[in-house]
């Protein structure tokens, strides 16, 4: 299980001890998924410590004319892309664009979903996150309505079956919960125990997936330069 | 000719070159080797040491084998991969390349094959 999380200087927290706190919360690695570039490197900051840290991006999309350049152009060196649009319709452009792997927050921001973008998602195969923040974090109205978004997405998701990833989205390693304890909120707020699990482990998913995709060897879905080798 | 690449492969005439049965959902077909001699829709047929065999492309990974032509003594330089012919044709180690390929991509008529625009890594 990963958690995606946003490190210096978009939160407050470095690569490395934010990777050093989700390892002792039972994470298997992070998703480092800032908007710009990280004040450390990410794949240097992986190899020193125990979790596995994943170069990701977030993609703002404000408009559909430079959105679609910006993101091709992240897909190159990111191994997990996020995009986050700021209307429902860009929600829909981004939930039919296949090189983005996860609509990040799409009840954020007078974000909305609806069952057109949920089932081009689920056609094009961009997962809708589930973003905890609101639920851990805030308070008031502004909680009630982050509960209330992921209500509806969560019974949008349940109906049409469409991918999905499950983040805390810590921005210092202070944030960081564990597995059990997300899924203990999720509990409370509707999520099955299985849900929240297959939402963390989604993004072990996206990073081994991407990873072999992004590799010299890779060619095609199906074609691959090398011999064959049997699949650990 | 047209040259052949790992890139290409797919989309281009397999008649000739060496494939070998890597994986197949019927484990009797795994290690079928031979020279390609004939291709329809849903199969590929192999010139083995003991006969031909038609191998379905569903279910199957193969794995193609591609020399390159420079290797040859008599070949010049700057030609890429060109179909390998059997075992006992001379290569050098650095000369060849490997392609592993699900044969559900190749279900197709190989003239029809042909056809199809390059894929993205993202679809």
């Amino acid at each position: 299980m990963y958690e995606a999380v946003c490190a210096h200087p978009d939160g407050d927290s470095t690569v490395a001890r934010l990777a050093a706190t989700a390892a002792s919360a039972g994470y298997d690695g992070i998703v480092v998924r800032n908007w710009g570039a990280t004040s450390a490197d990410p794949d240097a900051v992986g190899a020193d410590t125990d979790a596995d840290v994943v170069r990701g991006t977030t993609v703002s999309v404000t408009d559909r004319a430079g959105a679609s350049e910006r993101i091709r152009r992240r897909r190159e060196n990111a191994v997990v892309v996020a995009a986050r649009a700021s209307s429902p319709s860009l929600n829909r452009f981004v939930a039919e664009s296949e090189r983005v792997d996860v609509l990040a927050a799409p009840m954020a921001d007078g974000g909305d979903v609806n069952h057109v973008i949920v089932k081009a998602a689920r056609t094009h195969g961009v997962r809708l996150e589930f973003d905890f923040a609101g639920v851990l974090r805030a308070s008031g109205g502004d909680r009630v309505q982050a509960l209330r978004g992921l209500r509806k997405l969560r019974e949008l998701v349940e109906h049409y079956d469409a991918p999905f990833v499950v983040s805390g989205r810590p921005a210092s390693h202070l944030h960081v919960r564990s597995p059990r304890e997300l899924v203990a909120v999720g509990a409370e707020i509707g999520f099955t125990d299985a849900q929240v699990r297959a939402g963390l482990r989604e993004w072990t998913h996206l990073a081994a997936r991407n990873r072999r995709r992004l590799s010299a060897e890779f060619i095609a879905p199906g074609v691959k330069r090398g011999r064959y080798e049997e699949d650990p | 000719m047209t040259t052949i690449t790992p890139e290409s492969l797919p989309r281009h005439e397999l008649l000739g070159l060496h494939a070998r049965v890597a994986a197949d959902t019927d484990q009797s077909r795994v290690g079928i080797a031979g020279r390609v001699v004939d291709e329809t829709m849903q199969t590929v047929v192999l010139r083995t040491a003991s006969g031909v065999a038609q191998v379905p492309k569903k279910g199957a990974t193969f794995e193609f084998r591609l020399t390159d032509e420079a290797a040859a003594p008599d070949n010049g330089v700057g030609t890429a991969f060109k179909p390998a012919g059997g075992e006992t044709r001379q290569t050098t180690g650095e000369s060849v390349a490997y392609v592993t390929v699900d044969g559900g991509r190749l279900l197709s008529r190989p003239e029809r094959r042909s056809e199809n625009g390059v894929d993205s890594k993202w679809r």
